[in-house]
């Protein structure tokens, strides 16, 4: 018996509808400025320069701000990025941590003819 | 049914068994405003307890980005969309009348998932305790499918020829977060209360909800039952597992970590890069109130400053996980996921007075669970410009104040000191460049 299927390759084939895999959604508005701006504070809380910040966002793995990198171009992000931390300054804190005590060790006597 | 109080929803609701509660409940903050989604936590539990035949799916600690990601695929909105099925309308809040106390949200008028299953009942998913689902095998496979590659209105007009290779889909520009995830140790879990033999339980010393694993045979209930799609099937063993909140380090066990025995946190709280996590457990009375202790850092962010709030309170299963709302996503949007409180939480996040702001640098400060902080004033040492939910600027005091975390013993474990800021002017300010 023919199979009746026809045989298309999966990169040329329809997308069906209700196909769990496919993921069908729209274009959410928003202002990328407002968003860069709070991202960009957000990070210089922690300590982030404009370099640090520039090196994640040039990094396609960290999806929110290499967006808004691609969205911007080098030039211009790095140029907002720099506007944001002259207003919002890089915050310092120094942390210590308490050195952990050391287990007791019971060291069991051992004399002999005793 | 039981009747039970939810502090969350801000009164009592129906649950299949009576109301007992532990000691203390492992609790937890997350801040997704600084999450950069680099799943370090998800491949830190994934590596200690996920590694075997069977749990290749398996992935207790996830890091989903919203709106488009879950894992399972749509779990959140599937859930959403049962409830509204189940209850037209009516899955309100209203949020007039709070108390700080026993309804710090203001009151959820709608069904939870216990109650949508007693009153709509869904003969096609059979008896169930809670409205759930069974997510299907597709739907658990990717864990970070199409989060930000949606086909819409673009691809309708593209075609097939801008589909593969380089990619050209719409990507929304704006309001997308990472969301992490782990099971939230339910006061009242929809996954104990669905299970048929009782085999899930709550720790009484610290309420962590865990599996019976030779009680459980494996019928996936807990799966269909947990809302947050937690609880999840091993083929290998015909057994459903679950996120066990590292109870061995919660107990001391670790002896670099904790020499003297004090609770240290998680796998995935302690390898988090970003400090967007904090975790710790809260002392809970007879009745399941929180015992009123501002000086826990969990009790004040969640109880006395409400600034984290709880993961889609409305299901009902009063979720130990609290999240910082991030700052720039749609309120409607946030307001669903987290609840009325959303809009009082950014407000003051955004420009964080000197105590909050001190509590805020306990995040990921320590591995071991801070119980109780102390803050040191110091002098003021700066001002700085910070922007408000709506755009507006506001000025931040800056103070050199001292947060010192002590452990379960009483033993300090460490201390972080606000210092001056720095500020990197642009090169364009410099007045003296040659």
């Amino acid at each position: 018996m023919l199979d009746a299927t026809p045989k298309i390759h999966p990169a040329t084939r329809e997308i069906l509808p209700d196909d769990p895999m496919e993921m069908t959604g729209f274009e959410v508005p928003g202002d990328p400025e407002l968003m860069l701006r709070l991202l960009v504070e957000e990070y210089a809380r922690i300590g982030w320069t404009a370099e640090a910040i520039m090196q994640l966002a040039r990094d396609p793995n960290f999806q929110a701000f290499h967006g808004l990198w691609r969205s911007f171009g080098e030039t211009q992000l790095r140029y907002r990025v720099e506007q944001v931390l002259s207003r919002c300054g890089v915050m310092r804190v120094r942390t210590t941590q308490a050195a952990p005590t050391p287990p007791l060790v019971q060291l069991e006597l051992q004399v002999e003819g005793i | 049914m039981a009747s039970v109080y939810n502090w969350q929803i801000g009164r009592e609701m129906n649950y299949p068994h009576e109301e007992r509660h532990p000691q203390w409940q492992f609790a937890f903050v997350f801040n997704p405003n600084r999450c950069i989604g680099c799943q370090t936590c998800t491949m830190a539990c994934k590596s200690t307890w996920t590694f075997s035949k069977g749990q290749e799916l398996m992935w207790w600690n996830n890091v989903e980005s919203k709106p488009y990601g879950g894992y399972p695929q749509h779990w959140d909105a599937k859930l959403l969309g049962m409830l509204e099925e189940a209850n037209p309308g009516g899955q309100i809040w209203d949020a007039r009348q709070r108390d700080p106390e026993k309804r710090p949200y203001g009151t959820f008028g709608g069904l939870t998932i216990f109650e949508a299953a007693q009153k709509h009942p869904r003969p096609d998913y059979g008896p169930q305790q809670a409205l759930g689902y069974l997510p299907t095998d597709d739907e658990w496979r990717s864990p970070n499918i199409h989060e930000d590659t949606a086909t819409g209105d673009h691809f309708q007009q593209k075609g097939k020829e801008g589909y593969g290779g380089e990619a050209s889909l719409p990507e929304h520009k704006v309001w997308f977060f990472h969301l992490a995830r782990i099971c939230n140790h339910c006061t009242y879990p929809g996954c104990l209360a669905s299970c048929p033999r009782n085999a899930i339980y709550k720790r009484p010393e610290d309420g962590v909800v865990l599996i019976d694993q030779s009680r459980c045979r494996g019928y996936r209930k807990c799966v269909e039952g947990c809302p947050y799609k937690k609880a999840m099937y091993r083929p290998t063993t015909r057994t459903s597992e679950k996120c066990i909140a590292c109870y061995p380090r919660l107990e001391g066990k670790d002896e670099t970590i904790s020499p003297t025995g004090a609770p240290a946190e998680t796998r995935c709280m302690a390898a988090c890069v970003g400090k967007i996590r904090l975790q710790g457990l809260v002392q809970i009375d007879e009745q399941g109130g929180w015992v009123e202790d501002p000086q826990n850092p969990l009790y004040y962010l969640i109880r006395e400053r409400q600034i984290a709030l709880p993961l889609y309170p409305q299901f009902g299963t009063e979720p130990n996980g609290f999240y910082i709302p991030p700052r720039w996503v749609n309120r409607g949007y946030l307001t669903q996921m987290f609840g009325p409180g959303v809009d009082a939480a950014i407000e003051q996040y955004s420009c964080p007075d000197r105590d909050l702001l001190a509590v805020l640098q306990l995040f990921r400060a320590s591995q071991q669970i801070v119980f109780r902080f102390e803050i040191e004033q110091g002098p003021k040492v700066g001002e700085i410009e910070v922007t408000m939910p709506d755009g507006t600027t506001r000025t931040q005091e800056l103070f050199n104040d001292t947060v010192i975390g002590f452990n379960k013993l009483g033993e300090e474990v460490v201390r972080v000191t606000v210092e001056e800021p720095t500020f990197e002017r642009p090169a364009e300010q410099h007045v003296n460049s040659i």
